[in-house]
């Protein structure tokens, strides 16, 4: 049974065929797999096939999460050099993924990846990255430049 | 800052770039925030009022706990005399210089009380206790150190002034501060963070006759100490008094628990921890090494940061213009500390500096410090 192969096919129509255990770590298929054991062929409308390489290169990884400390130390650093390889557009792609193919693991170091890259961005950076607008009267950005006035550097403040 | 008409929360905008049409959904937004450091909040409530609000909300808060994304923070409460009825708070962070700041947090009302006595839980810093314009009070207010407002806690059963307070297995443990010394019951009382009450605390042996007290606590015992100290078990309800090596008077004042280890500091001593199968003091190596020299009259303080030992000192410095030393300059040193196989701890120091731009009046004081995860 777990020899079984699958054959997941993305929107874009490329198809990668891997074994059961890998695939039963998206958890939107072990669902379907639940549901019906007979299926071999899942198509998966919400990815494309560049990016559902990548989500199945980590599956293939953590496809035995062993215990051991030394088995956990490699898969951090393979996690860390794995996720270098990607810029933050990319990334955005990998978590929207992540989040729809249900896998946690995933999701989680690409949440922290994310985290790491913007947080030395401007606000102006951090709404090119996701793709949002300032909302801001003038009046309504000093508030919160007010509000924060104790995260800011103490050249801005003014001094007692 | 263009569209002043524009609904706050608008999420299907026309992104610039097309390829940039991303719009994650809420939950993952939440999933990547709550992963960044609070050191850079700052930025992250500039982009738009989404984000401010996401930031500021109790659910992020939430998934940072679940998710262990938690960060030590360090608080510490000065009062700048005896006078002084606006305790002044200030949280530790880090500059850009890999090193630490103090900064002011911008309380709207902080409670006009001084004499609290003071316990971090969680992101929570309780305040307990204290003077309001000079009569005890028995009032417990809540300093939630996510979103920087005092909540109201349960008032205890007795009027304290300085009391000891520390966290141990989910209760409070509040001794000392009371007015009288007649009743037993006053001595101490605990309270209980799910059931939320007050209870006193009954020494079978009568033992507990302290006022000025300080209490700490390691291995699960609470150490009460004053003029007399004795060892409390909660689990077992068992008393014990305390050998003579503790009795360390005014050096109870600069003492702090890091791993289960008591430390304190003292002029002539240096830094020294108490090795509780052999029950005496031991010097930490190397601790202080670095370090400038202290003045015999610097107030000091020692804290837990995650492990290493924050300690925080003053130095006198000149005003000018003929008038003495009036003021004081806040430093900081961070310290990792780390046990030898021969059962020794020695320390390194990591980072040291002034961690307040100007300097203090010198009747200052420290109200607290202390480390919270936030």
């Amino acid at each position: 049974m777990s020899s079984n192969k699958i054959v997941l096919t993305s929107s874009d129509g490329e198809s990668f065929e891997v074994e059961e255990v890998v695939a039963r770590k998206l958890q939107i298929v072990g669902h379907m797999l639940e549901d019906d054991c007979v299926i071999n062929e899942i198509p998966l409308q919400n990815v494309t096939g560049d990016i559902l390489s990548m989500v199945i290169e980590y599956c293939k990884t953590h496809v035995d999460e062993e215990e051991s400390e030394e088995a956990q130390t490699k898969l951090k650093t393979w996690d860390e050099e794995f996720m270098k390889k990607f810029d933050i557009k990319t990334l955005l792609q990998i978590i929207l993924a992540a989040n729809y193919l249900n896998v946690k693991g995933l999701l989680d170091l690409v949440s922290q990846t994310i985290a790491d890259t913007i947080k030395d961005y401007t606000p102006e950076q951090i709404r090119e990255v996701f793709g949002v607008e300032n909302d801001y009267t003038e009046e309504e950005e000093a508030e919160v430049r007010k509000e924060n006035a104790w995260a800011f550097d103490e050249a801005d403040t003014p001094k007692p | 800052m263009n569209d002043d008409e524009e609904p706050p929360l608008k999420k299907n905008k026309l992104p610039i770039e097309p390829t940039l049409n991303l719009s994650l959904p809420e939950d993952l937004i939440v999933s990547i925030l709550a992963r960044v450091s609070r050191f850079s909040y700052r930025n992250l409530s500039l982009v738009c009022k989404r984000f401010h609000w996401l930031l500021t909300s109790g659910e992020l808060h939430r998934i940072r706990s679940l998710s262990g994304c938690t960060e030590n923070c360090l608080y510490v409460c000065l009062r700048f005399s005896h006078n002084d009825h606006i305790p002044r708070w200030k949280k530790k962070k880090k500059n850009k210089s890999s090193g630490y700041v103090l900064e002011t947090i911008p309380f709207p009302h902080p409670p006009p009380s001084h004499g609290w006595g003071l316990v971090a839980v969680g992101s929570n810093i309780y305040n307990i206790g204290g003077s309001i314009y000079g009569c005890r009070s028995n009032s417990v207010s809540i300093l939630d150190c996510w979103s920087n407002t005092w909540l109201k806690a349960p008032s205890m059963q007795v009027d304290r002034c300085r009391p000891s307070a520390n966290f141990l297995d989910g209760k409070i443990y509040v001794t000392g501060g009371h007015a009288s010394y007649k009743n037993a019951s006053h001595y101490m009382e605990v309270f209980d963070l799910k059931t939320k009450t007050w209870e006193p605390v009954l020494s079978s042996s009568g033992r507990m006759t302290l006022y000025k007290t300080k209490n700490v606590v390691v291995d699960g015992n609470l150490y009460v100490v004053g003029n007399k100290g004795v060892v409390y078990n909660p689990k077992d309800d068992t008393w014990d008094s305390l050998g003579p090596e503790m009795n360390l008077g005014s050096k109870w004042f600069s003492s702090c628990v890091i791993e289960n280890v008591l430390y304190y500091y003292y002029y002539e001593e240096g830094i020294k921890w108490y090795d509780t199968k052999a029950r005496s003091w031991r010097s930490l190596l190397n601790g202080m090494r670095k370090l400038p020299k202290f003045a015999r009259h610097a107030n000091v303080r020692l804290a837990d940061y995650g492990g290493k030992m924050a300690l925080f000192w003053d130095k006198f410095v000149a005003s000018g213009g003929g008038r003495g030393y009036e003021n004081r300059m806040i430093w900081c040193a961070m310290i990792a500390l780390e046990r030898s196989y021969r059962g020794e701890i020695w320390g390194k120091v990591e980072w040291f500096d002034a961690v307040l731009p100007n300097p203090i009046p010198k009747e200052y004081d420290f109200e607290y410090v202390g480390c919270v995860n936030v």
